[in-house]
């Protein structure tokens, strides 16, 4: 069996790696453990001439049983939320308000400290985080080079985080209740064992998120321990009462009351929100950066745990869990690309795995 | 054993070096090189390390089970560069004069100053069109020649990001292998 640790980046070395063994063009179907053989969530379209793909989102989540089951396994069940989800996160669909987001930090980067201007900070709210946005954020400052831009981070949003990431581990028992409600081998579900639920696995994203940007050297940590509006809110205050006179601040939201409470302190904000779940699933979205489809296969393996790339040359396992993943392996952005078929090894072996040792990973 | 001798520079981008290799051996058109000249000059000598380590891994995923990397120094200036290829190309013509037939030299371009590029395509160009010098004597004697070069056609996105070859969408980059030895099957 051929298997090789990647980053999340390098899965575009995947997606090429796809490209170069089927040909001119590939079609690939991603499936999940939880859901109906054959019922792909994703579609995937990809041409040697084109380096964007087509994608489409199943419009439902079919899952192999809906019987027997419990509340005790319910926070691994996914459901239609969570192709959504993976859409947002991956920024194959855009959350509304992203791209005003973005104009604030180009007119912050225009600004000359040396002649007077403020510097400009974004800070964000917990939901940023746990929808991805600040990932697309600082891959958007790191692309253009934007210098002269700084990230709040405020210490009551990564407690917040940590409070509703609430730990559940997934054991034995659970996957044997898991594998008969779904009516699987445990083999198949024996990926998930000692890991997060797939609910608390959205928070350690999230928190994983949170390091990620406080390890950049254009951001900063601010404000006491806390948690809720009030500690994230009294945090932001309390930075312009200190630093107002040199820093001008600008705060990304997803929730419509906080940002009532950010404007009534005269606060500029700018509140982002997720277009329609109708609006998103059971669509075609044409020409998604190869960048944009690796992530859209990052998150999914995370959310889903595991999820089955069908090509027409055999199948491609992309694990986002897997016995002995740690949080390094969660900070790092890692998962694990598995396949058992033989013709495929060789061909694997000479693109994203060596990808990988080159990278230093295998 | 036929020689297969790959000719590359080493520039501040290690993947400009690894990447043209790497991209041609996946083609599956090309075998395995015996010898992989590595043209340095002390500006980026810690860049030289990173590409030799880089392509043994390459080699030793491709079975390239008798290859063998051999740095060559240089220098960082037009006469200098042009001195020393032809002493490399010497060096190349004592392999001949041993009796071992060179079946094949690659000379990718894709790295390196655009002098460095220039001087081995102006070699090139002597030997395609007749001329008779030092280095087209010891070229006329090797099977067939070939220029490589593996560019970026979405350049803005990708430049000086130092990206593996598998790192960067295929549809964004474009190797070329053009032969330009036996002139008759020349297709520059």
């Amino acid at each position: 069996m051929f298997e090789v640790y990647v980053s999340r980046r390098q899965l575009v070395g995947l997606l090429n790696a796809i490209i170069y063994i089927s040909g001119d063009h590939a079609y690939i179907s991603v499936l999940t453990p939880y859901t109906k053989p054959n019922r792909s969530i994703f579609e995937i379209t990809l041409r040697r001439n084109n380096p964007d793909a087509d994608v489409r989102i199943a419009s439902k989540l079919e899952l192999r049983s809906s019987l027997n089951i419990d509340e005790q396994i319910m926070c691994e069940i996914p459901t239609d939320e969570d192709l959504y989800k993976a859409a947002i996160m991956s920024n194959i669909v855009e959350i509304n308000k992203l791209g005003e987001v973005m104009e604030k930090i180009d007119s912050f980067s225009k600004r000359d400290p040396l002649k007077g201007s403020k510097l400009g900070y974004l800070t964000f709210d917990t939901n940023a985080f746990y929808l991805n946005v600040v990932d697309h954020v600082i891959r958007y400052i790191e692309e253009k080079n934007i210098r002269s831009v700084g990230i709040l981070l405020i210490q009551a949003v990564k407690d917040e985080i940590n409070r509703k990431f609430r730990d559940r581990k997934i054991d034995q028992d659970f996957i044997d209740r898991l594998s008969a409600a779904l009516k699987h081998s445990y083999e198949e579900l024996s990926h998930l064992h000692n890991n997060l639920c797939r609910e608390d696995r959205y928070w350690f994203l999230a928190l994983s998120l949170y390091k990620r940007v406080k390890q950049r050297v254009y951001s900063m940590e601010f404000g006491e321990r806390g948690y809720g509006d009030e500690a994230i809110l009294r945090s932001i205050v309390d930075f312009i009462e200190k630093f107002g006179r040199a820093y001008d601040i600008a705060v990304v939201t997803a929730d419509q009351t906080f940002a009532g409470r950010l404007a009534s302190e005269n606060i500029e904000t700018i509140t982002i929100s997720k277009p329609p779940i109708g609006d998103v699933i059971g669509r075609e979205y044409k020409s998604v950066p190869l960048i944009r489809v690796a992530d859209l296969l990052y998150f999914s393996a995370i959310i889903f745990g595991k999820i089955t790339l069908e090509t027409s040359q055999g199948k491609i396992n992309i694990k986002g869990v897997w016995r002995g993943k740690r949080t390094n392996h969660y900070d790092n952005e890692i998962v694990k690309i598995t396949t058992r078929k033989e013709a495929l090894e060789e061909k694997l072996r000479k693109t994203v795995g060596l990808l990988s040792k080159l990278l230093g990973r295998s | 054993m036929e020689e297969v001798i790959w000719i590359t520079n080493i520039s501040t981008y290690k993947t400009a070096t690894v990447n043209p290799l790497w991209a041609c051996l996946l083609n599956g058109e090309h075998p395995c090189p015996t010898k992989i000249y590595l043209i340095y000059n002390v500006t980026v000598k810690n860049v030289l390390e990173q590409a030799s380590r880089d392509i043994s891994i390459l080699l030793d995923v491709f079975g390239c089970k008798n290859s063998k990397i051999e740095p060559f120094e240089s220098y960082d200036d037009p006469e200098g560069y042009d001195h020393r290829f032809s002493e490399l190309i010497t060096e190349i013509g004592k392999i001949i004069e041993s009796g071992k037939k060179i079946s094949r030299i690659y000379f990718d371009v894709t790295a390196g100053r655009k002098f460095m590029a220039m001087t081995i395509v102006a070699h090139l160009l002597d030997l395609i069109s007749g001329k008779e010098t030092k280095i087209t004597r010891v070229l006329r004697e090797v099977d067939e020649i070939y220029l490589v070069m593996l560019y970026l056609l979405d350049y803005r996105a990708w430049y000086g990001r130092n990206s593996y070859y598998l790192e960067i969408p295929l549809a964004s980059q474009k190797l070329k292998v053009n032969k330009v030895w036996p002139r008759g099957e020349a297709n520059v």
